[in-house]
């Protein structure tokens, strides 16, 4: 008897068998075990601020009905951080499955999130990485895994804030993408501002981990960062730098000059500079059509036949450059649009996130 | 002939400024084993100057760092410091005529004591903790009595109905002094100002005196501060300096201290209290400045200041990363300047 003679079901239960037994060799870390530094979730290492982090829930978000990508499921995990038993921070992690092969179309969270509140890394046809800071409800509304986070917070007596701040990672390459949130007590995290500057510091740790190159000590989180050092990396670029000089690899002056221009390096946003590009328009749209009515008027010297040509120059102008325009557009849209869209994925408040940060 | 100067000079700034941030220490030792070196270190021993520099820092009383550090010899080649407070004008003018030379004080850092909880988050004052802490407090009469409190209600009705428990530092600390002569003594003296005694040292006495009953508990504990905290129950506090904090990652929650939370921006400026600043003094003349540079170099390198230091790991809070890299420029170019 062939394998295609076998009924429909009788197929159907050994290839899901089959399935089962390849993804039984990879042990999927239980509610209630504790964690430090980084968390493996889909091949993929994703950090965690220093602490003792406790798995308190773990699930999958299967792909919505029309997205064509092949990244089998979205593997969620949600993590917590407590102080007796408040719970001061909440990690939730959420990655592909498996590997796609030509990337994600961007997400839309971050550019839904207020300029001032986000910052993105880099933005390219075929990777990006950004942050934002939002507010969420610690709502029962969530994905699975939160479902689970939640029994086990009931379970443990643990006490949950209404509400967090968060601050988002989004980092995607050819192959994978990250979606992790980090909420935090808002009695522990500071403001916004001072969130977003933390989450700055820290983003690098996703880009890391999704090529499974953690290897540094974790990071403070923002409460132990405010007492310590809010500078994590520039302190150890110092560092770095005066390991050189003391090794003769660089001279004093040279290291002086380092030091002094790692204190004025930042992150900038990837973000186009809007008030210069502004600016430039204007310019060229005043300037031109002046320039060709002074020409114009030279040549012919007269007024009226100035400004007609002035005008039809103008007018044409216009037409060829909003078609150059449009097909540009739509040219480098074609060239950034993936197969794979970014999944719809489910979140800790749900539809009840307070701000843009409801996800994608 | 004319532009060979410029040449030697700017050489020789460079060597000093090498010497200053990266000569070995031994260099130091070799040079203190011809001339003697004064370093001395008052009220911050737990520091242990001594194992970044190689050399032995005396330890002295405040009252005698004055004394010690600037004391009429002609054969020193060195004299540095480490301490909690600055010199008054009068003492530096003195120290500078019998020393011979310039005295700088540079701020290197700062102690600092957090109030770290177990779980409940609530904000504590210098009065709350005085009279959780303190052995006697006033009474209803206005007279001292002996404390009685049991539970935080009792100090407030804001705080958590549970038992007062207190983890201090070790009594040999710099932290556990920032907790009796700072946030004690301002929650004394703003609850009993009139019931104290004008004589300061028994003011200070009456003040600082601690319960010893279940209520505190001393570090070293034998088990780590985390373990402590979550053995008490959430409305346990553990009063640590930074080397707890950074040898502790699950120490997470600070209170509040008198409405202020703690944090670069309000230990810099002075509203968080619980502080003391770090200085390192030096002597600065022509004969001494490249010892002393040799010396302060690798006290002041960010491998023993900066927040991955040797002296953090020992409790030093530490500047900001802008001030630390100022400082080292600063002290460099005072050093330059001595040396030429």
């Amino acid at each position: 008897m062939r394998p295609s003679d076998l009924p429909q079901a009788i197929r159907a239960a050994l290839a899901a068998l089959f399935l089962l037994q390849l993804g039984a060799g990879a042990r999927a870390m239980e509610p209630g075990e504790a964690v430090q530094a980084s968390i493996g979730l889909a091949d993929k290492q994703l950090p965690l601020p220093s602490g003792t982090w406790i798995v308190a829930g773990r699930g999958v978000q299967a792909a919505a009905g029309d997205a064509t990508g092949p990244y089998g499921v979205v593997q969620t995990s949600i993590l917590l951080l407590r102080s007796g038993d408040r719970v001061t921070a909440i990690a939730e992690f959420n990655t592909n499955e498996i590997s796609v092969s030509d990337g994600w179309n961007e997400p839309g969270a971050c550019e839904a999130a207020p300029a001032e509140q986000r910052l993105i890394r880099y933005r390219s046809r075929l990777d990006g990485a950004c942050v934002f800071v939002d507010r969420t409800r610690i709502a029962t509304i969530g994905p699975p895994a939160w479902r689970q986070a939640l029994s086990f917070v009931a379970s443990h007596d643990l006490r949950l804030p209404e509400t967090m701040l968060t601050a988002a990672f989004l980092v995607h390459d050819r192959q994978d993408m990250v979606d992790a949130r980090l909420h935090f007590d808002p009695a522990e995290a500071g403001s916004q501002d001072a969130l977003l500057a933390w989450a700055a510091e820290f983003a690098p740790r996703f880009e890391q981990g999704l090529a499974n190159q953690l290897s540094d000590p974790p990071l403070d989180g923002p409460a132990r960062a405010a007492l310590l050092s809010q500078t994590p990396s520039l302190d150890r670029r110092l560092l770095e730098l005066e390991t050189l000089l003391r090794a003769g690899t660089i001279g004093s002056a040279e290291a002086q000059a380092q030091q002094q221009a790692a204190l004025t390096e930042q992150p900038r946003s990837a973000e186009a500079a809007g008030g210069t590009a502004a600016m430039d328009g204007w310019y060229y749209r005043i300037s031109t059509p002046l320039i060709n009515l002074v020409t114009a008027y030279s040549v012919t010297q007269s007024a009226p036949l100035a400004v007609a040509i002035a005008l039809t120059e103008h007018v044409a102008h216009s037409v060829v450059y909003a078609a150059t325009q449009a097909s540009w557009e739509h040219a480098t849209r074609q060239a950034s649009e993936h197969q794979t869209p970014w999944p719809a994925i489910e979140h800790i408040g749900g539809a009840a996130t307070l701000l843009a940060g409801s996800g994608s | 002939m004319t532009s060979g100067l410029p040449r030697i000079r700017a050489f020789l700034r460079l060597w000093l400024l090498t010497i200053a941030l990266c000569l070995p220490l031994g260099a130091a030792s070799a040079t203190g084993e011809a001339m003697p070196i004064l370093l001395v270190q008052s009220e911050l021993a737990d520091l242990r100057p001594g194992d970044v520099t190689g050399l032995d820092w005396k330890s002295t009383p405040r009252a005698d760092l004055p004394g010690a550090l600037c004391a009429a010899r002609s054969d020193v080649s060195a004299r540095l410091a480490l301490a909690a407070r600055k010199l008054t004008r009068r003492q530096r003018e003195a120290c500078a005529k019998t020393a011979g030379g310039r005295l700088t004080e540079s701020l290197i850092g700062r102690r600092a004591v957090f109030a770290m909880t177990g779980g409940a988050s609530f904000a504590l004052t210098s009065d709350m903790l005085y009279r959780a802490l303190a052995s006697s407090v006033p009474g209803p009469n206005g007279g001292f009595a002996a404390n009685r409190a049991t539970r935080w209600r009792e100090l407030d009705a804001g705080l958590p109905d549970a038992p007062i428990r207190i983890l201090l530092p070790s009594a040999d600390s710099i932290e556990y002094r920032i907790v009796t002569d700072i946030i004690l003594y301002d929650g004394c003296a703003a609850r009993a100002l009139g019931a104290l005694p004008a004589d300061p040292v028994k003011r200070l006495a009456l003040c600082t005196a601690m319960r010893s009953d279940a209520a505190v508990a001393r570090a070293p504990v034998k088990s780590s501060v985390t373990s402590w905290l979550r053995s008490q129950g959430g409305a346990a506090v553990a009063l640590i300096g930074v080397a707890t904090l950074l040898a502790e990652p699950d120490l997470q929650t600070a209170l509040p201290l008198d409405g202020v939370a703690p944090g670069f921006a309000t230990i810099a400026d002075g509203r968080y209290r619980a502080v003391l600043p770090v200085y390192l003094e030096t002597m600065m003349s022509g004969a001494t400045a490249r010892t002393v540079a040799a010396i302060a170099g690798p006290l002041l390198a960010e491998s023993t200041i900066g927040p991955l230091g040797r002296l953090a790991r020992q409790g030093l809070a530490p500047l900001e990363a802008a001030d630390r890299v100022k400082l080292r420029r600063d002290l460099g170019r005072e050093f330059e300047n001595a040396a030429e």
